[in-house]
């Protein structure tokens, strides 16, 4: 079982999707559980948007069994870098997650929505690679999204997110019949 | 209650970022922020809860909560400049008391 796996796709190839899913299936058929990182979407947003294929996260979270660490930007804020950061603040939220949950798979999507966020990207590479390994010592397995700009290309925009995991799985979403 | 400017430091335990952060934030109230915002500081570690409720990530952060908006300074706040110009404590003075005179008007 891979414990780091990241699955890099473009815009639109279900990338959440399959993080939810992989959350999703190990509540429901493994009983263990789940916490979601979100950086793109506010974690509400998404609950509501895999209402309709029938996951009712909401109701996982009440019964613990999964946890939201919600990230993303709230509009109408405003955010200023000033000087050099680490992402010791995530961890704490995301450690009080799996504390709360107990769970064995934790999703971050997407790692795309970090980089555009801080000048220093070389700061956000180490400070990544220090949450994983945090993660990896308290046992559970990572699955990270992150977008691609091209189907067929780099892996990751950034370059960065394939030394800090062990398996990629990428999201391919092709033209059937382009017209 | 105070009509003062609402900060939180958000920190994580004792790192060398934390010190650095708690030092300058210290030292800008009392370079006169202090007349304007009361701020608080909170280590992330010992209350994820708050962390989550402010949606704290890299640390340390200062978050001015009131007035609105609210804003986010990310880092170890080494350029004390741009945190005192970020909370542009001048404009801030004198908005606020034109709004209370006008609200009082």
């Amino acid at each position: 079982v891979p414990q780091h796996a990241w699955s890099p796709g473009t815009a639109g190839s279900g990338k959440t999707l399959f993080g939810v899913q992989y959350l999703v299936a190990g509540i429901e058929r493994y009983e263990q559980g789940g916490v979601l990182v979100t950086f793109d979407e506010a974690a509400q947003e998404i609950v509501r948007n895999v209402a309709s294929l029938g996951w009712d996260l909401d109701r996982h979270s009440r019964e613990r069994r999964l946890a939201f660490v919600d990230v993303a930007a709230v509009a109408g804020e405003e955010v200023v870098e000033a000087g050099h950061f680490d992402f010791h603040g995530l961890l704490a939220r995301v450690e009080q997650a799996i504390e709360r949950t107990s769970p064995l798979r934790v999703v971050f999507d997407s790692l795309t929505g970090i980089f555009p966020q801080f000048a220093d990207r070389q700061a956000v590479r180490r400070e990544l690679h220090r949450v994983t390994s945090r993660l990896r010592d308290l046992g559970v397995t990572t699955l990270m999204t992150a977008e691609r700009s091209e189907e067929y290309g780099q892996v990751a925009r950034y370059g960065v997110e394939e030394f800090v995991t062990d398996n990629v799985i990428i999201l391919r979403h092709p033209l059937s019949r382009e017209r | 209650v105070s009509d003062k400017g609402e900060l939180r430091l958000y920190v994580t335990g004792s790192t060398l970022l934390s010190e650095r952060a708690i030092e300058t934030i210290q030292w800008c109230l009392r370079e006169g922020l202090g007349n304007v915002y009361a701020c608080e500081v909170i280590d992330a570690l010992e209350r994820p809860d708050l962390a989550d409720r402010d949606g704290i990530f890299a640390t340390p952060t200062l978050v001015r909560r009131s007035p609105p908006p609210v804003r986010k300074l990310i880092g170890d706040l080494s350029d004390r400049t741009l945190v005192l110009s970020s909370l542009r404590l001048d404009a801030h003075l004198e908005d606020t008391a034109g709004e209370r005179r006008a609200e009082r008007g």
